[in-house]
Protein backbone atom coordinates (compact mmCIF):
# COMPACT_ATOMS: atom_id res chain seq x y z
CA UNK A 1 0.00 0.00 0.00
CA UNK A 2 1.18 3.52 -0.72
CA UNK A 3 2.13 5.59 2.31
CA UNK A 4 3.07 9.18 3.07
CA UNK A 5 6.81 8.81 2.69
CA UNK A 6 7.92 11.79 0.63
CA UNK A 7 11.69 11.86 0.66
CA UNK A 8 11.50 13.92 -2.47
CA UNK A 9 8.60 15.62 -4.18
CA UNK A 10 9.14 17.16 -7.61
CA UNK A 11 7.16 19.72 -9.58
CA UNK A 12 5.82 18.69 -12.99
CA UNK A 13 3.89 20.77 -15.50
CA UNK A 14 0.76 18.94 -16.70
CA UNK A 15 0.74 21.06 -19.88
CA UNK A 16 4.10 19.78 -21.08
CA UNK A 17 3.86 16.18 -22.37
CA UNK A 18 7.65 15.84 -22.27
CA UNK A 19 7.55 16.20 -18.47
CA UNK A 20 4.22 14.72 -17.48
CA UNK A 21 4.49 11.60 -19.64
CA UNK A 22 7.94 10.69 -18.34
CA UNK A 23 7.70 11.72 -14.70
CA UNK A 24 6.73 8.23 -13.47
CA UNK A 25 10.04 6.78 -14.70
CA UNK A 26 12.10 9.18 -12.58
CA UNK A 27 11.62 7.48 -9.21
CA UNK A 28 10.15 10.34 -7.18
CA UNK A 29 8.18 9.59 -4.00
CA UNK A 30 5.73 12.35 -4.92
CA UNK A 31 4.97 14.58 -7.89
CA UNK A 32 3.42 17.99 -7.63
CA UNK A 33 1.06 18.76 -10.51
CA UNK A 34 1.46 22.48 -10.82
CA UNK A 35 -1.18 24.99 -11.82
CA UNK A 36 0.77 27.87 -10.26
CA UNK A 37 4.12 29.44 -11.06
CA UNK A 38 5.28 27.08 -13.80
CA UNK A 39 2.10 27.70 -15.83
CA UNK A 40 1.65 30.88 -17.85
CA UNK A 41 -1.64 32.79 -17.29
CA UNK A 42 -2.89 31.96 -20.79
CA UNK A 43 -2.30 28.23 -20.10
CA UNK A 44 -4.02 28.04 -16.69
CA UNK A 45 -7.40 26.89 -17.92
CA UNK A 46 -5.94 24.22 -20.21
CA UNK A 47 -3.75 23.08 -17.31
CA UNK A 48 -6.78 22.75 -15.00
CA UNK A 49 -8.51 20.44 -17.46
CA UNK A 50 -5.41 18.23 -17.65
CA UNK A 51 -5.04 17.60 -13.90
CA UNK A 52 -7.38 14.63 -13.66
CA UNK A 53 -5.72 12.61 -16.43
CA UNK A 54 -2.26 13.65 -15.20
CA UNK A 55 -2.82 11.89 -11.87
CA UNK A 56 -2.79 8.41 -13.42
CA UNK A 57 0.15 9.34 -15.64
CA UNK A 58 2.35 10.62 -12.83
CA UNK A 59 1.54 7.92 -10.26
CA UNK A 60 2.31 4.93 -12.48
CA UNK A 61 5.61 4.43 -10.63
CA UNK A 62 3.94 4.44 -7.21
CA UNK A 63 4.40 8.13 -6.43
CA UNK A 64 1.98 10.17 -4.36
CA UNK A 65 0.30 13.07 -6.13
CA UNK A 66 0.03 16.63 -4.90
CA UNK A 67 -1.59 19.55 -6.71
CA UNK A 68 -0.39 23.12 -6.29
CA UNK A 69 -3.14 25.64 -6.95
CA UNK A 70 -3.09 29.43 -7.32
CA UNK A 71 -3.66 31.75 -4.40
CA UNK A 72 -5.86 34.18 -6.40
CA UNK A 73 -7.84 31.37 -8.08
CA UNK A 74 -8.67 28.98 -5.23
CA UNK A 75 -12.34 28.78 -6.21
CA UNK A 76 -11.57 28.20 -9.87
CA UNK A 77 -8.72 25.73 -9.33
CA UNK A 78 -10.07 23.41 -6.63
CA UNK A 79 -12.89 21.80 -8.70
CA UNK A 80 -10.17 20.72 -11.16
CA UNK A 81 -7.73 19.64 -8.42
CA UNK A 82 -9.71 17.56 -5.92
CA UNK A 83 -9.86 13.99 -7.23
CA UNK A 84 -9.40 10.50 -5.87
CA UNK A 85 -5.68 9.80 -6.14
CA UNK A 86 -4.66 13.29 -4.98
CA UNK A 87 -2.94 13.15 -1.60
CA UNK A 88 -2.34 16.81 -0.94
CA UNK A 89 -3.49 20.22 -2.09
CA UNK A 90 -0.75 22.81 -1.81
CA UNK A 91 -1.94 26.31 -1.02
CA UNK A 92 0.78 28.79 -2.02
CA UNK A 93 1.60 31.97 -0.11
CA UNK A 94 -0.80 31.12 2.70
CA UNK A 95 -1.00 34.02 5.13
CA UNK A 96 -4.14 33.65 7.24
CA UNK A 97 -6.38 31.12 8.95
CA UNK A 98 -9.28 32.38 6.80
CA UNK A 99 -7.55 31.26 3.61
CA UNK A 100 -7.17 27.78 5.10
CA UNK A 101 -10.84 27.70 6.15
CA UNK A 102 -12.01 28.82 2.73
CA UNK A 103 -10.02 26.13 0.88
CA UNK A 104 -11.02 23.52 3.46
CA UNK A 105 -14.73 24.18 2.92
CA UNK A 106 -14.45 23.79 -0.83
CA UNK A 107 -12.34 20.62 -0.56
CA UNK A 108 -14.77 19.14 1.97
CA UNK A 109 -17.72 19.72 -0.39
CA UNK A 110 -15.81 18.25 -3.35
CA UNK A 111 -14.73 15.19 -1.33
CA UNK A 112 -18.36 14.50 -0.51
CA UNK A 113 -19.57 15.04 -4.04
CA UNK A 114 -16.85 12.86 -5.60
CA UNK A 115 -16.91 9.97 -3.14
CA UNK A 116 -13.52 10.70 -1.64
CA UNK A 117 -13.16 9.80 2.07
CA UNK A 118 -13.84 13.04 3.98
CA UNK A 119 -10.71 14.74 5.25
CA UNK A 120 -8.40 12.35 3.41
CA UNK A 121 -6.83 15.02 1.23
CA UNK A 122 -4.21 16.98 3.08
CA UNK A 123 -4.32 20.77 2.84
CA UNK A 124 -0.76 21.98 2.89
CA UNK A 125 -0.16 25.68 3.54
CA UNK A 126 2.96 26.94 1.81
CA UNK A 127 4.60 29.64 3.90
CA UNK A 128 6.34 31.98 1.49
CA UNK A 129 5.80 35.41 3.01
CA UNK A 130 6.56 37.17 6.27
CA UNK A 131 2.87 37.44 7.18
CA UNK A 132 2.43 33.70 6.68
CA UNK A 133 5.42 33.01 8.93
CA UNK A 134 4.13 35.28 11.69
CA UNK A 135 0.65 33.67 11.54
CA UNK A 136 1.92 30.09 11.35
CA UNK A 137 0.23 28.80 14.53
CA UNK A 138 -3.21 30.09 13.51
CA UNK A 139 -2.71 28.71 10.02
CA UNK A 140 -1.78 25.25 11.28
CA UNK A 141 -4.74 25.12 13.65
CA UNK A 142 -7.31 26.75 11.37
CA UNK A 143 -9.07 23.66 10.06
CA UNK A 144 -10.11 20.22 11.19
CA UNK A 145 -7.99 18.48 8.58
CA UNK A 146 -4.78 16.64 9.33
CA UNK A 147 -1.54 18.33 8.35
CA UNK A 148 1.14 15.62 8.25
CA UNK A 149 4.25 17.62 7.75
CA UNK A 150 5.20 21.25 7.55
CA UNK A 151 8.13 23.21 6.20
CA UNK A 152 8.59 26.51 4.45
CA UNK A 153 9.84 29.91 5.44
CA UNK A 154 12.40 30.31 2.66
CA UNK A 155 12.45 30.22 -1.12
CA UNK A 156 12.03 32.64 -3.99
CA UNK A 157 8.82 34.29 -2.82
CA UNK A 158 10.14 34.87 0.68
CA UNK A 159 13.27 36.45 -0.81
CA UNK A 160 11.09 38.80 -2.86
CA UNK A 161 8.90 39.59 0.14
CA UNK A 162 11.94 40.33 2.31
CA UNK A 163 13.70 42.21 -0.48
CA UNK A 164 16.81 40.03 -0.28
CA UNK A 165 18.90 37.80 -2.52
CA UNK A 166 17.70 34.20 -2.90
CA UNK A 167 21.17 32.70 -3.30
CA UNK A 168 23.50 33.66 -0.49
CA UNK A 169 26.41 32.17 1.42
CA UNK A 170 24.70 32.63 4.80
CA UNK A 171 21.33 31.44 6.08
CA UNK A 172 19.12 34.44 5.42
CA UNK A 173 15.97 32.49 6.33
CA UNK A 174 17.16 31.18 9.71
CA UNK A 175 14.51 32.99 11.72
CA UNK A 176 11.32 32.30 9.70
CA UNK A 177 12.30 28.68 9.09
CA UNK A 178 13.03 28.09 12.78
CA UNK A 179 9.82 29.82 13.85
CA UNK A 180 7.70 27.70 11.50
CA UNK A 181 9.55 24.55 12.54
CA UNK A 182 9.00 25.24 16.23
CA UNK A 183 5.28 25.87 15.68
CA UNK A 184 4.85 22.61 13.76
CA UNK A 185 6.81 20.61 16.31
CA UNK A 186 4.75 22.13 19.13
CA UNK A 187 1.62 20.92 17.29
CA UNK A 188 3.06 17.42 16.70
CA UNK A 189 3.33 18.01 12.96
CA UNK A 190 6.43 16.54 11.39
CA UNK A 191 8.78 19.37 10.52
CA UNK A 192 10.50 19.46 7.17
CA UNK A 193 12.13 22.87 7.49
CA UNK A 194 15.23 22.83 5.34
CA UNK A 195 18.82 22.87 6.42
CA UNK A 196 20.97 25.62 5.00
CA UNK A 197 23.54 24.57 2.40
CA UNK A 198 25.40 27.42 0.74
CA UNK A 199 24.46 27.71 -2.93
CA UNK A 200 25.58 30.91 -4.57
CA UNK A 201 25.49 29.54 -8.11
CA UNK A 202 21.74 29.80 -8.43
CA UNK A 203 21.65 26.43 -10.19
CA UNK A 204 19.15 23.83 -9.06
CA UNK A 205 20.06 20.97 -11.41
CA UNK A 206 23.39 19.73 -10.03
CA UNK A 207 23.22 16.28 -8.50
CA UNK A 208 26.34 16.83 -6.36
CA UNK A 209 24.42 19.64 -4.66
CA UNK A 210 21.61 17.11 -4.12
CA UNK A 211 24.00 14.67 -2.43
CA UNK A 212 25.19 17.40 -0.05
CA UNK A 213 21.62 18.45 0.62
CA UNK A 214 20.48 14.88 1.31
CA UNK A 215 23.39 14.20 3.68
CA UNK A 216 22.74 17.41 5.61
CA UNK A 217 18.98 16.79 5.89
CA UNK A 218 19.54 13.19 6.94
CA UNK A 219 22.00 14.15 9.68
CA UNK A 220 19.60 16.81 10.92
CA UNK A 221 16.78 14.24 11.13
CA UNK A 222 14.62 15.63 8.32
CA UNK A 223 12.77 13.14 6.14
CA UNK A 224 11.53 15.27 3.28
CA UNK A 225 12.80 17.47 0.52
CA UNK A 226 11.66 19.11 -2.67
CA UNK A 227 13.21 19.09 -6.11
CA UNK A 228 12.96 21.20 -9.24
CA UNK A 229 15.04 18.90 -11.43
CA UNK A 230 14.97 15.09 -11.92
CA UNK A 231 18.72 14.89 -11.24
CA UNK A 232 17.90 15.57 -7.57
CA UNK A 233 15.52 12.63 -7.15
CA UNK A 234 17.80 9.63 -6.84
CA UNK A 235 20.38 11.22 -4.48
CA UNK A 236 17.59 12.48 -2.21
CA UNK A 237 15.63 9.22 -2.10
CA UNK A 238 18.81 7.32 -1.33
CA UNK A 239 20.29 9.90 1.04
CA UNK A 240 17.18 10.23 3.22
CA UNK A 241 16.74 6.47 3.67
CA UNK A 242 18.44 4.93 6.74
CA UNK A 243 21.53 2.90 5.84
CA UNK A 244 22.02 -0.75 6.84
CA UNK A 245 24.60 0.36 9.42
CA UNK A 246 22.16 2.85 10.95
CA UNK A 247 19.48 0.18 11.17
CA UNK A 248 21.86 -2.33 12.80
CA UNK A 249 23.03 0.29 15.31
CA UNK A 250 19.43 1.22 16.16
CA UNK A 251 18.61 -2.45 16.81
CA UNK A 252 21.67 -2.82 19.04
CA UNK A 253 20.71 0.32 21.02
CA UNK A 254 17.18 -0.98 21.55
CA UNK A 255 18.45 -4.35 22.69
CA UNK A 256 20.92 -2.73 25.09
CA UNK A 257 18.31 -0.39 26.53
CA UNK A 258 15.90 -3.29 27.06
CA UNK A 259 18.66 -5.10 28.96
CA UNK A 260 19.45 -2.20 31.27
CA UNK A 261 15.77 -1.36 31.81
CA UNK A 262 14.98 -4.95 32.79
CA UNK A 263 17.28 -4.62 35.81
CA UNK A 264 15.91 -1.21 36.86
CA UNK A 265 18.86 0.79 35.54
CA UNK A 266 18.50 3.69 33.10
CA UNK A 267 21.93 4.43 31.65
CA UNK A 268 24.38 2.05 29.99
CA UNK A 269 27.05 2.11 27.33
CA UNK A 270 27.48 0.40 23.98
CA UNK A 271 30.83 0.56 22.18
CA UNK A 272 31.78 3.53 24.33
CA UNK A 273 28.57 5.45 23.61
CA UNK A 274 25.82 6.27 26.08
CA UNK A 275 22.59 4.31 25.80
CA UNK A 276 19.67 5.90 27.61
CA UNK A 277 16.01 6.75 27.07
CA UNK A 278 16.92 9.41 24.49
CA UNK A 279 19.14 7.15 22.41
CA UNK A 280 16.44 4.48 22.67
CA UNK A 281 13.78 6.86 21.35
CA UNK A 282 16.05 7.99 18.55
CA UNK A 283 16.70 4.37 17.59
CA UNK A 284 12.96 3.72 17.45
CA UNK A 285 12.50 6.68 15.10
CA UNK A 286 15.23 5.28 12.84
CA UNK A 287 13.59 1.85 12.72
CA UNK A 288 10.09 3.24 12.14
CA UNK A 289 11.36 5.47 9.36
CA UNK A 290 13.35 2.62 7.78
CA UNK A 291 10.21 0.50 7.77
CA UNK A 292 8.12 3.22 6.15
CA UNK A 293 10.80 3.79 3.50
CA UNK A 294 10.94 0.06 2.77
CA UNK A 295 7.16 -0.05 2.44
CA UNK A 296 7.21 2.88 0.02
CA UNK A 297 10.08 1.40 -2.01
CA UNK A 298 8.24 -1.90 -2.28
CA UNK A 299 5.06 -0.15 -3.44
CA UNK A 300 7.01 1.85 -6.03
CA UNK A 301 8.84 -1.22 -7.28
CA UNK A 302 5.62 -3.19 -7.80
CA UNK A 303 3.89 -0.26 -9.49
CA UNK A 304 6.86 0.21 -11.79
CA UNK A 305 6.84 -3.48 -12.74
CA UNK A 306 3.14 -3.36 -13.61
CA UNK A 307 3.54 -0.14 -15.60
CA UNK A 308 6.55 -1.42 -17.54
CA UNK A 309 5.06 -4.78 -18.51
CA UNK B 1 20.71 34.95 55.56
CA UNK B 2 22.86 33.33 52.93
CA UNK B 3 26.07 34.97 51.94
CA UNK B 4 26.24 34.72 48.16
CA UNK B 5 29.78 35.25 46.95
CA UNK B 6 29.22 34.43 43.31
CA UNK B 7 26.71 34.15 40.54
CA UNK B 8 25.07 30.81 40.13
CA UNK B 9 27.27 29.65 37.27
CA UNK B 10 27.66 25.90 37.80
CA UNK B 11 24.64 23.84 38.80
CA UNK B 12 26.10 20.41 39.58
CA UNK B 13 23.84 17.40 39.34
CA UNK B 14 24.36 14.72 42.00
CA UNK B 15 22.06 11.70 42.18
CA UNK B 16 20.08 12.07 45.42
CA UNK B 17 20.74 8.42 46.34
CA UNK B 18 24.51 8.68 45.92
CA UNK B 19 26.10 7.77 49.29
CA UNK B 20 29.21 9.80 48.41
CA UNK B 21 27.44 12.99 47.40
CA UNK B 22 28.88 15.03 50.28
CA UNK B 23 32.41 14.15 49.14
CA UNK B 24 31.61 15.04 45.53
CA UNK B 25 30.27 18.43 46.61
CA UNK B 26 33.31 19.09 48.80
CA UNK B 27 35.66 18.12 45.99
CA UNK B 28 34.11 20.05 43.09
CA UNK B 29 32.62 23.07 44.94
CA UNK B 30 29.86 24.00 42.48
CA UNK B 31 28.01 27.29 42.86
CA UNK B 32 24.76 25.36 43.20
CA UNK B 33 24.15 21.75 44.22
CA UNK B 34 21.32 20.00 42.39
CA UNK B 35 20.15 16.88 44.19
CA UNK B 36 18.67 14.82 41.41
CA UNK B 37 15.52 12.73 41.41
CA UNK B 38 15.42 12.59 37.62
CA UNK B 39 17.67 11.35 34.82
CA UNK B 40 20.62 10.25 36.97
CA UNK B 41 18.42 8.18 39.29
CA UNK B 42 17.43 4.83 37.82
CA UNK B 43 13.91 3.60 38.68
CA UNK B 44 15.13 1.15 41.28
CA UNK B 45 16.79 3.92 43.33
CA UNK B 46 13.94 6.46 43.19
CA UNK B 47 12.38 5.58 46.56
CA UNK B 48 15.70 5.66 48.31
CA UNK B 49 16.65 8.94 46.63
CA UNK B 50 13.43 10.60 47.83
CA UNK B 51 13.84 9.20 51.33
CA UNK B 52 17.42 10.55 51.58
CA UNK B 53 16.39 14.14 50.90
CA UNK B 54 15.19 15.07 54.41
CA UNK B 55 18.58 14.41 55.88
CA UNK B 56 20.68 15.47 52.89
CA UNK B 57 19.03 18.86 52.41
CA UNK B 58 19.53 19.87 56.03
CA UNK B 59 23.09 18.59 56.37
CA UNK B 60 24.49 19.83 53.05
CA UNK B 61 23.00 23.32 53.05
CA UNK B 62 25.49 25.75 54.55
CA UNK B 63 26.05 29.46 54.28
CA UNK B 64 27.74 29.13 50.93
CA UNK B 65 26.09 26.12 49.38
CA UNK B 66 22.70 26.49 47.81
CA UNK B 67 20.63 23.35 47.38
CA UNK B 68 18.10 22.73 44.63
CA UNK B 69 16.24 19.49 43.93
CA UNK B 70 15.57 18.45 40.34
CA UNK B 71 12.21 16.71 40.21
CA UNK B 72 11.08 14.15 37.67
CA UNK B 73 8.13 15.41 35.62
CA UNK B 74 6.45 12.01 35.72
CA UNK B 75 6.49 11.90 39.54
CA UNK B 76 6.62 15.63 40.27
CA UNK B 77 4.05 15.65 43.08
CA UNK B 78 5.78 12.98 45.15
CA UNK B 79 9.15 14.52 44.35
CA UNK B 80 8.17 18.02 45.54
CA UNK B 81 6.76 16.47 48.69
CA UNK B 82 10.04 14.65 49.31
CA UNK B 83 12.19 17.71 48.58
CA UNK B 84 10.50 20.45 50.60
CA UNK B 85 12.56 20.80 53.77
CA UNK B 86 14.25 23.71 55.51
CA UNK B 87 17.58 24.36 53.86
CA UNK B 88 16.23 23.95 50.33
CA UNK B 89 16.61 26.94 48.02
CA UNK B 90 14.53 25.75 45.11
CA UNK B 91 13.03 23.16 42.81
CA UNK B 92 14.17 22.48 39.26
CA UNK B 93 11.41 21.37 36.90
CA UNK B 94 12.56 20.02 33.51
CA UNK B 95 10.40 19.49 30.46
CA UNK B 96 7.66 22.03 31.23
CA UNK B 97 5.17 22.21 28.35
CA UNK B 98 2.59 24.70 29.52
CA UNK B 99 1.59 27.33 32.03
CA UNK B 100 -0.87 25.13 33.94
CA UNK B 101 1.92 22.79 34.99
CA UNK B 102 3.64 25.73 36.70
CA UNK B 103 0.49 27.00 38.40
CA UNK B 104 -0.11 23.54 39.78
CA UNK B 105 3.45 23.05 41.11
CA UNK B 106 3.41 26.57 42.56
CA UNK B 107 0.27 25.74 44.54
CA UNK B 108 1.81 22.52 45.80
CA UNK B 109 4.95 24.38 46.92
CA UNK B 110 2.73 26.93 48.71
CA UNK B 111 1.03 24.18 50.68
CA UNK B 112 4.28 22.47 51.59
CA UNK B 113 5.90 25.74 52.71
CA UNK B 114 3.04 26.20 55.17
CA UNK B 115 3.14 22.61 56.40
CA UNK B 116 6.90 22.55 56.92
CA UNK B 117 7.47 25.98 58.45
CA UNK B 118 9.33 27.44 55.46
CA UNK B 119 8.93 31.18 54.84
CA UNK B 120 6.16 31.74 52.31
CA UNK B 121 7.57 32.38 48.86
CA UNK B 122 11.07 31.30 49.90
CA UNK B 123 11.35 28.30 47.59
CA UNK B 124 12.43 29.25 44.08
CA UNK B 125 11.33 27.49 40.93
CA UNK B 126 13.74 26.98 38.05
CA UNK B 127 12.45 25.61 34.78
CA UNK B 128 14.41 23.87 32.08
CA UNK B 129 12.83 23.69 28.62
CA UNK B 130 13.21 20.52 26.62
CA UNK B 131 10.21 20.38 24.30
CA UNK B 132 8.81 22.28 21.33
CA UNK B 133 5.59 22.93 23.28
CA UNK B 134 7.57 24.44 26.14
CA UNK B 135 9.52 26.75 23.86
CA UNK B 136 6.38 27.76 22.00
CA UNK B 137 4.55 28.61 25.26
CA UNK B 138 7.59 30.20 26.88
CA UNK B 139 6.27 33.67 27.60
CA UNK B 140 3.08 32.40 29.31
CA UNK B 141 5.08 29.85 31.29
CA UNK B 142 7.48 32.49 32.59
CA UNK B 143 4.61 34.57 33.96
CA UNK B 144 2.89 31.69 35.72
CA UNK B 145 4.62 31.97 39.12
CA UNK B 146 6.44 34.71 41.05
CA UNK B 147 8.79 32.02 42.39
CA UNK B 148 10.23 31.43 38.98
CA UNK B 149 13.79 32.73 39.12
CA UNK B 150 15.62 31.10 36.21
CA UNK B 151 14.90 29.50 32.86
CA UNK B 152 17.18 27.11 31.07
CA UNK B 153 17.63 25.47 27.69
CA UNK B 154 17.87 21.75 28.39
CA UNK B 155 18.50 18.56 26.50
CA UNK B 156 16.74 19.73 23.37
CA UNK B 157 19.15 18.01 21.01
CA UNK B 158 18.14 14.74 22.65
CA UNK B 159 14.46 15.22 23.45
CA UNK B 160 13.58 17.03 20.21
CA UNK B 161 16.00 14.90 18.20
CA UNK B 162 17.72 17.85 16.62
CA UNK B 163 20.57 16.55 14.54
CA UNK B 164 23.63 18.54 13.48
CA UNK B 165 23.49 21.00 10.59
CA UNK B 166 26.41 21.95 8.32
CA UNK B 167 26.94 25.16 10.32
CA UNK B 168 28.31 22.91 13.07
CA UNK B 169 25.38 23.49 15.38
CA UNK B 170 22.35 21.49 16.38
CA UNK B 171 19.37 22.24 14.19
CA UNK B 172 17.27 25.08 15.72
CA UNK B 173 19.66 25.37 18.67
CA UNK B 174 20.67 29.00 18.12
CA UNK B 175 17.07 30.05 17.53
CA UNK B 176 15.82 28.35 20.70
CA UNK B 177 18.69 29.84 22.74
CA UNK B 178 17.79 33.28 21.36
CA UNK B 179 14.07 32.85 21.87
CA UNK B 180 14.69 31.85 25.49
CA UNK B 181 17.09 34.76 25.98
CA UNK B 182 14.56 37.32 24.76
CA UNK B 183 11.67 35.97 26.83
CA UNK B 184 13.87 35.35 29.88
CA UNK B 185 15.34 38.86 29.84
CA UNK B 186 11.92 40.37 29.27
CA UNK B 187 10.65 38.74 32.45
CA UNK B 188 13.85 39.28 34.45
CA UNK B 189 14.95 35.65 34.87
CA UNK B 190 18.42 34.19 35.09
CA UNK B 191 19.32 32.34 31.88
CA UNK B 192 20.81 28.88 32.07
CA UNK B 193 22.32 27.04 29.14
CA UNK B 194 25.43 26.55 27.07
CA UNK B 195 26.09 26.72 23.35
CA UNK B 196 26.64 22.95 22.96
CA UNK B 197 28.02 21.67 19.67
CA UNK B 198 27.09 18.39 18.00
CA UNK B 199 30.44 16.83 18.86
CA UNK B 200 29.96 17.50 22.55
CA UNK B 201 26.73 15.79 23.53
CA UNK B 202 25.74 17.72 26.65
CA UNK B 203 26.08 15.04 29.29
CA UNK B 204 29.42 13.73 28.13
CA UNK B 205 31.12 16.86 26.84
CA UNK B 206 34.79 17.15 27.74
CA UNK B 207 36.22 20.00 29.77
CA UNK B 208 37.44 22.01 26.81
CA UNK B 209 34.19 21.89 24.84
CA UNK B 210 32.23 22.59 28.03
CA UNK B 211 34.24 25.74 28.69
CA UNK B 212 33.80 26.88 25.09
CA UNK B 213 30.05 26.20 25.23
CA UNK B 214 29.85 28.28 28.42
CA UNK B 215 31.93 31.14 27.02
CA UNK B 216 29.76 31.38 23.93
CA UNK B 217 26.57 31.25 25.98
CA UNK B 218 27.93 34.01 28.22
CA UNK B 219 28.44 36.20 25.15
CA UNK B 220 24.76 35.69 24.34
CA UNK B 221 23.56 36.68 27.82
CA UNK B 222 23.45 33.36 29.65
CA UNK B 223 25.03 33.27 33.11
CA UNK B 224 25.03 29.64 34.20
CA UNK B 225 24.33 26.05 33.22
CA UNK B 226 23.46 22.63 34.54
CA UNK B 227 26.56 20.40 34.90
CA UNK B 228 25.56 16.84 34.06
CA UNK B 229 28.86 15.58 35.48
CA UNK B 230 31.04 17.01 38.29
CA UNK B 231 33.92 17.41 35.83
CA UNK B 232 31.94 20.14 34.10
CA UNK B 233 31.85 22.37 37.19
CA UNK B 234 35.28 23.90 36.75
CA UNK B 235 35.02 24.64 32.99
CA UNK B 236 31.52 26.09 33.55
CA UNK B 237 32.81 28.35 36.32
CA UNK B 238 35.65 29.52 34.10
CA UNK B 239 33.49 29.92 31.01
CA UNK B 240 30.86 31.99 32.83
CA UNK B 241 33.38 33.98 34.89
CA UNK B 242 32.56 37.63 34.77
Amino acid sequence: MNNRVSRVSMFVTPTNPRFIDKAWTRGGDAYILDIEDSIAPAEKQRCRTLIRESIDKANKGGASIYVRINKPFVDADLPYAVWRGVDRIMLPKTETAEEMQHAHQIITALEKERGIPPGSIELYPMIETTLGAVNIHQILTAVDRKIWSMGGGGGYDMAVNLGIEMFADFDQYAYPIAYITLASMALDIESTGGVFIPNTSGRVDQSDQAILQAAALHRAGIHHSGALHPAFIEPLVKGLTPTTEEIEWAKAVIQKFDEISSVGESIGTLEGKIVDIYEYQKAKVTLDWALECAEKDCFKENALKRASS
Amino acid sequence: MKKILHHRRSWMIVPAHDPKLADTIAQYKPDVVVLDLEYSVAPKYKEQARANLVKTVSTIATDDIEIFVRIDKASRWADVDAAMHRGLTGIIFCGVDEESEITEIDALINTKEKERGIDPGHIELVIILESAKGFWNLSEILQASPRLSAVGVGRIDLTMQLGPVPQHEFRLFRYLMTRTLVAGKMHGKQLLGAMWRPDSRGGVANQESTKLAAQQAKLMGYTGCICATPEQVNPMNLGFLS
